[in-house]
């Protein structure tokens, strides 16, 4: 653990310094300077970009940070942010729930061999044809014929929902339950329907406004 | 200046071969100047189901490698006047061309024809690229059965992206008596589907095989439906508003007597 405690890897136009976030400051500077010194060569007459990464700091201590690594190489732009903290926090910000969220609109035809894929929910103003595919963190609403693949609740949301004016789709997944259209020819109703999940089943039902117990 | 059409389907043996020769001819009939170009290199057939094979000297590789030049590798009908074809090489395979130089290709032919028809290998590979690349306007070949619509909107898809967002639709080889009994995807399903506007329906017809083997488009000296049926599909190009041919309701004396009385058995 102390070995990996802190480390360097080169990124595009500079490095980046991992660091570990329950390390104390002060120990952090001596191991940082015990690393640049020994390949000091290195980074001779180069201004380095450098990015901190793996805890927060704190606005002084970044003030520190960067005072302390100038006095060694010449530094050129000095960034700090935590990468994997960031990615969760756009993923939250494009569907939060099923209620609220980024929405894609398609408008047109999806046809045989095209894929929307959306980390948000996806609203189709057109058929979608057999072969084609709508993947969606969220809701997928097709406001015309779904005959295609449709997956809403992609990441597990299994609170999300599928609405087409024709639901007949070859295909459809919500989180992590995927079901197929009966083998047998079954009367094709020719009203609005939902899917949903409750429980470890998916049912469909009449699409009815106001009648909201999904 | 000309108007270049590619004529495709995605699904190989829907009758984009025997369309282009038909739509051709029947163009040529109304007095129009056509050249029907073979994209199809390495699997040539248009110059077979036209009865040219035989006058072709130069191909469309010796044109775009510049062996020769144009005009000698146009191949003159033997029936109609104003009717040409640019054969595809059969020595080569689709690599030997590119979409650049089919583009310019079609630019120089269209300055000199009316119609540019090029008839499209199936698939969406290197062929179709080709093939579309110089186009101005697609139609899309189909027969009503499903995989044959399927890869209809996959190709219809890959033309949108092509910059030919919208294609014409020609359903192909319709058997009138299985739509009847219910049997067979009908017209409506087919369109339900495609979602695009019908150029014509051509009814699957025994002449067309005939005619198509002895080297000789339909459309020459027939009667039969599917003549008729290019032909109207010839005269849409044209501009004409001619009604689609029913071919879903009786329309026999005995048909219309048997309505009457109320012993249709529908």
């Amino acid at each position: 653990m102390k070995e990996n405690s802190i480390f360097f890897k080169g990124i595009l136009g500079g490095l980046q310094v991992h660091i570990d976030p329950h390390m104390d400051l002060d120990v952090l500077k001596e191991k940082l300077k015990e690393k640049l010194v020994t390949s000091k060569n290195f980074f001779q007459d180069t201004y380095v970009n450098l990015v901190f990464t793996g805890r927060d700091f704190q606005d002084k201590e970044k003030q520190d940070l960067r005072d302390f690594v100038a006095q060694l190489i010449n530094i050129g732009k000095v960034d700090f942010y935590n990468p994997v903290e960031k990615e969760e926090e756009k993923k939250e910000k494009l569907v939060s729930g099923t209620d609220e969220g980024m929405t894609k609109f398609y408008k047109g035809t999806v046809r045989n061999g095209q894929r929307i894929d959306y980390q948000g929910n996806i609203i189709v103003m057109g058929d979608v044809n057999p072969g084609a595919e709508i993947v969606a963190a969220g809701n997928i609403i097709v406001l015309g014929n779904l005959r295609g693949m449709a997956h809403a609740g992609v990441n597990g949301d299994m609170d999300s929902v599928v609405i087409a004016l024709r639901l007949q789709p070859t295909q459809l997944r919500i989180g992590n339950i995927i079901t197929r259209s009966p083998e047998d020819e079954v009367e094709k109703p020719d009203y609005p329907e939902i899917a949903y999940i409750k429980g470890d089943n998916l049912f469909i039902e009449p699409y009815i406004p106001g009648k909201i117990k999904y | 200046m000309g108007e270049v059409y590619v004529i495709t389907s995605g699904k190989g043996g829907v009758g984009k071969t025997t369309t282009t020769a038909n739509i051709g001819a029947a163009l040529a009939m109304e007095g129009k100047k056509v050249v029907l170009l073979d994209a199809d290199i390495g699997l040539r057939n248009l110059d077979v189901v036209l009865g040219l094979e035989n006058r072709i000297v130069y191909d469309l590789i010796d044109v775009t490698e510049g062996t020769c030049r144009l005009k000698q590798a146009l191949v003159r009908d033997k029936r109609f006047d104003g009717l040409y074809l640019l054969p595809a090489a059969q020595t080569r395979d689709k690599t030997a061309v590119s979409p650049k130089q089919m583009q310019d290709l079609c630019k120089e032919l269209k300055e000199q024809f009316d119609y540019v028809l090029i008839d499209c290998p199936a698939g969406i590979e290197q062929g179709f690229k080709n093939a579309v690349a110089g186009a101005d306007k697609a139609i899309v070949v189909t027969i009503p059965e499903v995989s044959a619509v399927r890869d209809a909107d996959r190709i219809i898809g890959l033309l949108a992206s092509n910059d030919l967002p919208y294609p014409q639709l020609i359903i192909n080889r319709l058997r009138i008596d299985m739509v009847k009994r219910g049997d067979m995807m009908n017209i409506d399903d087919t369109i339900d589907i495609l979602g695009i506007d019908l150029l014509g329906v051509v009814p699957d017809d025994e002449s067309i095989v005939v005619s198509t083997n002895k080297g000789e488009p339909v459309v020459a000296d027939n009667d039969s439906l599917a003549s008729k049926a290019f032909r109207n599909i010839a005269r849409r190009l044209e501009g004409s508003m001619v009604p689609i041919m029913d071919f879903e309701t009786d329309n026999s004396l005995v048909d219309k007597l048997k309505r009457l009385f109320g012993i249709d058995k529908k």
